[in-house]
């Protein structure tokens, strides 16, 4: 399961998912812009109808206009984390997958995986997938132990079980194709990289890294984090201790300017074994 | 209105830097601000709501009201907008919690990295609960150190991981204004910009971490 506090899987969940309302939304018509600007227009015309029987509300919300519905049926674009409680009580429907997980995306990943770039499609491309195709099982699931307990019609209830097994079939369509191209000569052609990666004289990556996902690209940092270390290794064996990561990454951004350390109000220049003993580095003064 | 957008641009201002970005409060006080906006939209609309289908029961008798029914809850076509106005609280919530917790993990990793020593120009990027919080943790691991009995008590948290292959080692110095530091073998010792020195391993490894002086293999000394 995706961490909570991961921030790649929370920046992955903005993706976004075309979606058809099945009945009107109330106040939500500045979702589709054309039907917002419709509304406007004819509350323009008509006198205003109160609501809220003379509340602040009306005063302080535009939201709270009466007129302001979102028709059934609007093709409306929304962030998987704002779908996901609407897919499983049903209130829309998912007419398509965004258009770089269809079967003509799915195709090219299936003849060239390698060479795809796949940063340009989505940054968050294999983990936005798997939220996706989570997303839709979890629909279908939803709607089948549900089915019995909807009093719609026949005919309504095939169409809707049609549809919802579509929607299985995709997501478990999409599922293998990520997992296809994830885990196959993409992955191989990666870790290829990151043995060069270090030699920046032999072999220019960036056009490399250009098309990696997020996810891949974390892969590549860590192999090239791992040949780096076996070289390390090779040449010094133990005995060479590394400067922290975070002081040079952090001298990069925080302007260059050397300050002396500031020792620790406590105990870090204790020694061990027998007493304490006191490093004491005096400042120049 | 944004839905969740505050909340994205502090994890997108954390992803765009190497380290940490500087702690950006205008940016958490939006987010906290668009979760209030949201939670009053929220009220505004379940008072809304409960008006109405209190009005449909007067005015109907004991029938239903606009689809929802006596004390069903608000009616269907309110749910979605006052779904999405709660899932936008979550949302910001979320966002400012993983971007704390993210800051957070990043210090923890810097006191072990440089024995508890916060170098001043990591400083200038953190806020003050959070130079508190390495000082506090700092603290933390040293009362424990202090406080560890038998065979534990003699283990050097700070120290480098990996077994030396040498006690004394080559160092060069390389940041200035360092002063002098006094060490069980070799005494008391200048640590000046540019000097090589010969220095037992244990003295020595927190200017390592801290970047303050570089170990030197034996080929590149004198």
């Amino acid at each position: 399961m995706p961490n909570y506090y991961d921030i790649d899987t929370i920046l992955a969940e903005e993706e976004l998912l075309t979606v058809k309302p099945k009945f009107a939304f109330a106040y939500l018509s500045h979702l589709d812009p054309d039907t917002h600007h419709r509304n406007s227009m004819m509350s323009r015309k008509r006198p205003r109808a109160d609501e809220t029987n003379g509340d602040k509300g009306s005063s302080r919300s535009s939201s709270a206009n009466h007129n302001h519905r979102l028709p059934e049926g609007t093709k409306i674009k929304m962030p998987l984390w704002a779908v996901d409680r609407w897919a499983m009580l049903n209130f829309v429907k998912i007419p398509v997958l965004p258009k770089h997980y269809r079967q003509k995306m799915k195709e090219r990943l299936e003849a060239d995986a390698v060479h795809m770039n796949l940063s340009a499609k989505s940054d968050h491309y294999f983990l936005a997938g798997i939220l996706i195709t989570n997303l839709l099982l979890r629909t279908v699931h939803v709607h089948k132990r549900n089915a019995s307990s909807r009093s719609s019609s026949r005919a309504a209830a095939d169409a809707e079980a049609v549809a919802m097994e579509q929607l299985a079939y995709d997501a478990r369509s999409l599922q293998q194709s990520l997992l296809t191209a994830m885990m196959g000569d993409r992955l191989c052609r990666n870790f290829d990289w990151t043995l060069s990666a270090l030699d920046a004289m032999e072999d220019d990556v960036s056009d490399w890294i250009g098309r990696l996902s997020v996810l891949e690209r974390h892969m590549f940092e860590r192999g090239v984090e791992a040949s780096g270390a076996v070289k390390t290794w090779r040449e010094y064996g133990c005995s060479r201790m590394g400067v922290s990561l975070a002081v040079v990454k952090g001298r990069s951004m925080g302007g260059g300017k050397r300050g002396s350390v500031t020792p620790s109000s406590s105990g870090s220049g204790v020694l061990g074994g027998g007493g304490e003993k006191q490093r004491v580095v005096t400042p120049n003064l | 209105m944004n839905y969740g957008s505050r909340g994205r641009e502090l994890l997108l201002d954390l992803k765009r830097s190497d380290w940490l970005p500087a702690y950006n409060e205008e940016g958490v006080r939006s987010t906290l601000q668009e979760i209030n906006s949201h939670t009053e939209e929220l009220t505004v609309l379940v008072r809304a709501s409960s008006n109405r289908r209190n009005n449909a029961d007067d005015g109907a008798g004991s029938g239903g009201g606009d689809g929802g029914g006596a004390g069903a809850g608000p009616a269907i076509e309110n749910r979605p907008s006052l779904i999405l106005h709660d899932a936008s609280i979550r949302r910001n919530k979320r966002c400012l919690l993983a971007y704390h917790a993210y800051r957070i993990d990043k210090l923890r990793i810097l006191r072990w990295e440089t024995s508890g020593n916060l170098p001043s120009t990591l400083k200038n990027l953190l806020s003050e609960s959070e130079i508190d919080f390495f000082h506090e943790y700092d603290k933390l691991i040293s009362r424990y150190q202090l406080s560890s009995s038998g065979p534990m008590s003699n283990l050097d948290l700070n120290a480098d991981q990996y077994p030396p292959e040498e006690n004394l080692i080559q160092v060069r110095v390389v940041q200035s204004g360092l002063g002098s530091i006094e060490t069980e073998m070799c005494g008391t010792v200048q640590l000046e910009m540019g000097s090589m020195h010969y220095l037992p391993r244990q003295d020595i490894e927190h200017l390592i971490r801290g970047g303050s002086v570089v170990q030197l293999s034996g080929e590149e000394s004198f």
